[in-house]
């Protein structure tokens, strides 16, 4: 290899990052090469720099007044609620003809639950459980070391367990009931009248929640299933890869600053260490699932655009109210011009504001493409 | 700057602002402030709008916080969290193409020398280097070398190729060896 040639590996070379047969080509060219030795100094001098310059700079002034009246001005409610309808990914459901009908049905639905469950709830009080009560469905499940024959109770901290032939229900608290599939492990990490949570593991459970939203949370291998009412099914691998698919109402699910909300009809994948991906409709073609597992988790955006676009119909708006914020330039204004043929922009919405990703109008759009939104939130 | 907690202090605090306890988010804002507004200054390149930053991780922080996985992990999440704030903001005011700035880094930077030792000039040189590169040269610089992120976290985070953001790095670290041999 020429000098140039070993000038552009020098970065990764330093960093540990070449492949075996390149490191050696570049050590053994730098070994016999002075001005190339000069050229690998002059990085390690400026690594070594690097690493002495200060990690902290504080502000001038001190900002925590600011911030606690940011906090202040803030009712707790909406500002959870932007927090979630406009993180680094949003999204939007079905829309066609079919759709729509079903969605008025599930937000009839939805409104029902809504008062009978937060009716119930607020019946029973907000007491704290000590444990929650589990019982077979199907096989031996474990809890901790026992088998649970037919009823048994599950604390905060202990496994639920079970094999490819069992099943159970647990009663959450007085706020749902979770069905734990087969092959399935759970453990209860916390039970109070703030919030309820569970681990899985692996394996699957069907979530059905009747209290008002954001009460109840599963964390997984991939983020965090928070409940936005009412009835879900998720799924982990032995991997710790899965899926989240929403039959009623709506879920959040989020990894860092990773974040999606998954409408009833829609469903997006997981990915262990990595998060969600891009929402899209139960029946989307394969195509356009492909396009969006490429762009989510290989980091191959490509031409997925394009290829979500050509293969997108009415019934996967989601999908593509989720990629605005995630497009730029050309491509954003193409993904909102295609979704506002389906959903024209609503009252107190411009094509400017939104390609802008003004949070007020993406939240607008979105309570107009999802009605039932503001049964939940 | 405040003395550092240790770990279950930390994740004692997060739990208790996790139940909207203020007294215990405030700790963790002055435990964390200095190296979530010097990330907001390295990358935005502006004092006035690394404030604004600052306040809005630490808003968007409590907004979040029933969602962080870990408590322990607090850390950790508060600067991938700043850096996602960061970048939002960069892109809405299409402030994502390159771009040099500069003077408001040193600036901020050089206040905190204290007694001037030895290394403090050539700190000061590199921080004036590193102003001077194009924002997305910067941007992946100050995320690697200052605060070891990975390549692949960092083209998460900013939409590009992991190559791309390899390439980003060789670029900068060229760049800034070319403007401190002047």
């Amino acid at each position: 290899m020429t000098c140039a040639e070993i000038r552009n590996l020098l970065s990764e070379f330093i960093d540990g990052e070449g492949s075996r047969e390149t490191s050696e080509a570049v050590r053994a060219h730098v070994a016999s090469c002075a001005a190339c030795t000069a050229e690998l100094e002059s990085l390690n001098e400026l690594r070594e720099a690097t690493a002495l310059l200060a990690r902290e700079i504080e502000p001038e002034g001190d900002l925590w007044s600011g911030i606690e009246a940011d906090l202040e001005s803030l009712p707790e409610d909406a500002a959870q609620r932007r927090a979630r309808v406009f993180g680094a990914l949003l999204r939007m459901p079905r829309w066609s003809p079919t759709g729509f009908a079903w969605r008025f049905a599930l937000a009839a639905v939805a409104a029902w639950i809504v008062v009978v469950g937060v009716r119930e709830w607020r019946s029973r009080g907000s007491v704290e459980a000590a444990a929650w009560d589990v019982t077979t469905i199907e096989g031996s499940p474990v809890v901790g070391s026992h088998n649970v024959a037919t009823k048994g109770s599950l604390r905060s901290g202990e496994w639920l367990e079970t094999n490819a032939a069992s099943r159970a229900r647990i009663d959450v608290a007085n706020i749902g009931q979770v069905t734990v599939g087969p092959a399935s492990a759970i453990r209860l990490l916390g039970s109070s009248d703030k919030e309820h949570r569970i681990e899985l593991a692996r394996g699957e459970v069907n979530a059905f929640i009747w209290a008002p939203p954001r009460l109840f949370f599963v964390e997984t291998p991939s983020g965090v299933a928070e409940d936005l009412g009412c009835q879900y099914h998720l799924v982990v691998d032995e991997q710790g890869n899965g899926s989240l698919e929403v039959t009623l109402g709506f879920v959040s699910f989020e990894r860092d600053t990773r974040e999606v909300i998954v409408p009833a009809g829609a469903r997006c994948d997981l990915r262990a260490g990595v998060g969600p991906g891009t929402p899209y409709d139960v029946d989307a073609t394969a195509e356009l699932r492909d396009a969006l597992a490429s762009a989510d988790f290989a980091n191959h955006p490509g031409a997925a655009v394009d290829t979500v676009l050509a293969a997108a119909t009415e019934d996967d708006a989601v999908t593509l109210w989720h990629l605005i914020p995630r497009t730029d330039g050309a491509e954003r204004e193409r993904v909102v011009d295609r979704l506002a043929s389906w959903v024209p922009l609503p009252d107190g919405t411009t094509r400017d504001g939104v390609v802008a990703l003004d949070k007020r109008m993406l939240e607008l759009w979105w309570e107009e493409l999802y009605p039932s939104w503001s049964n939940w939130n | 700057m405040t003395e550092s907690p240790d770990g279950l202090q930390v994740a004692a605090w997060v739990r208790l602002a996790r139940t909207g306890d203020r007294a215990a988010f405030e700790r963790l804002y002055r435990v964390h402030v200095g190296r979530v507004h010097a990330l907001c200054l390295r990358l935005s390149g502006e004092r006035t709008m690394a404030n604004e930053l600052t306040q809005d991780a630490f808003v968007h922080a409590w907004q979040k916080l029933s969602l962080l996985q870990s408590d322990a992990a607090f850390a950790s999440w508060m600067y991938r969290l700043t850096v996602n704030v960061v970048f939002m903001k960069l892109r809405r005011q299409n402030k994502w193409s390159n771009r040099e700035s500069g003077s408001d880094v040193l600036a901020a930077v050089e206040p905190t020398r204290g007694h001037r030792d030895d290394g403090a000039g050539s700190r000061i040189d590199l921080e004036r280097a590193i102003a001077t590169l194009p924002v997305q040269a910067r941007a992946v610089f100050v995320l690697h070398d200052i605060e070891g992120f990975r390549h692949e976290e960092i083209a998460d985070h900013m939409g590009l190729a992991v190559g791309t953001s390899k390439a980003q790095l060789h670029r900068a670290r060229r760049l800034l060896r070319e403007v401190l041999d002047r």
